[in-house]
């Protein structure tokens, strides 16, 4: 970890608030600061004044977000933000496998990881509400 | 679901996950969960964050109808902020009436620029903006009372 020069600061932007967080608080125990975004201006807002002056190194975006979708995003990012990876992902499993591949790039060698964990959890959250 | 048998690595790491959707049966020893709606992404990010460094799990949602969806989901609350004033059908005073009915006995906190004058029946705290985190952290621990500490203990033995 003390001699980990990889990317630290992720953006995970999903309008789904349940997969965004299931997503976020993944990466988080994989060793990530993580910000969260709801729509296409929050992603726009954070990478032009980002907190502490600390842009994301990758933005992980479902395609389908509100607001301007994740393709236009990309163009945005390459246009505005070059240094920063997007990830676009089209769907919650893929979303999940790039979560996964981030994981094992990521701060936190070494952990076991399994995409299978995030779409359980998400399907869980989801599901009706016992009342 | 999980086969507890065959994924033990990944089991591993996932009792250090939020456990707070988990349907674990041990809740007490989970982190408390907050269901944080703010529509301002500056101020949303600066208290999750801060939250998340007081040990307490955070879901963010962005408006009144994503604070709603968390509502009517499946996911673990201990207890809601929202800020009043957002854009969208859903106001923050409409939030919580409608988390009064999904989850009688929710902790709420409202939270605005112009609170109303006469406080509000659905918000267990008000807490006028802009305010210091520490007082909103306050906030969060007195309405969670007895929960909080009996989280905090089960934690750290």
């Amino acid at each position: 970890m003390a001699d980990y020069e990889g990317p630290k600061n992720l953006l995970i932007a999903d309008s789904d608030t349940l997969v965004r967080h299931a997503l976020a608080e993944y990466l988080r125990h994989c060793g990530y600061r993580v910000v969260e975004a709801t729509n296409f201006d929050e992603v726009i807002s954070i990478l032009e004044r980002p907190e502490d002056g600390v842009l994301p190194d990758i933005v992980l975006c479902d395609v389908g977000l509100t607001g301007g979708n994740g393709f236009a995003l990309r163009v945005w990012v390459r246009a505005h933000r070059p240094e920063v990876r997007v990830v676009l992902a089209g769907n919650v499993a893929a979303a999940a496998r790039a979560a996964g591949e981030l994981c094992e790039e990521g701060p936190d060698l070494g952990r076991p990881y399994d995409p299978q964990l995030v779409l359980d959890q998400i399907r869980r959250m989801k599901a009706p509400r016992l009342q | 679901m999980i086969d507890a048998d065959s994924m033990d690595g990944a089991c591993r790491l996932e009792d250090r996950m939020t456990l707070a959707e988990q349907g674990h049966q041990d809740q007490s020893r989970r982190r408390p969960v907050v269901l944080l709606v703010e529509d301002e992404i500056m101020i949303r990010m600066a208290d999750a964050e801060s939250l998340r460094e007081a040990g307490i799990s955070v879901i963010e949602a962005g408006n009144g109808a994503e604070g709603l969806a968390v509502l009517e989901s499946a996911a673990v609350l201990d207890a809601l902020i929202t800020d009043i004033n957002m854009p969208g059908e859903l106001d923050g005073l409409q939030l919580a009436a409608l988390c009064r009915d999904l989850r009688p006995g929710l902790p709420i906190l409202l939270a605005s620029a112009r609170l109303p004058e006469a406080g509000d029946p659905r918000a267990d705290r008000m807490l006028a903006k802009p305010y210091a985190f520490s007082e909103l952290l306050s906030a969060v621990k007195e309405m969670m009372g007895n929960a909080w500490q009996t989280m905090k203990d089960r934690r750290t033995s």
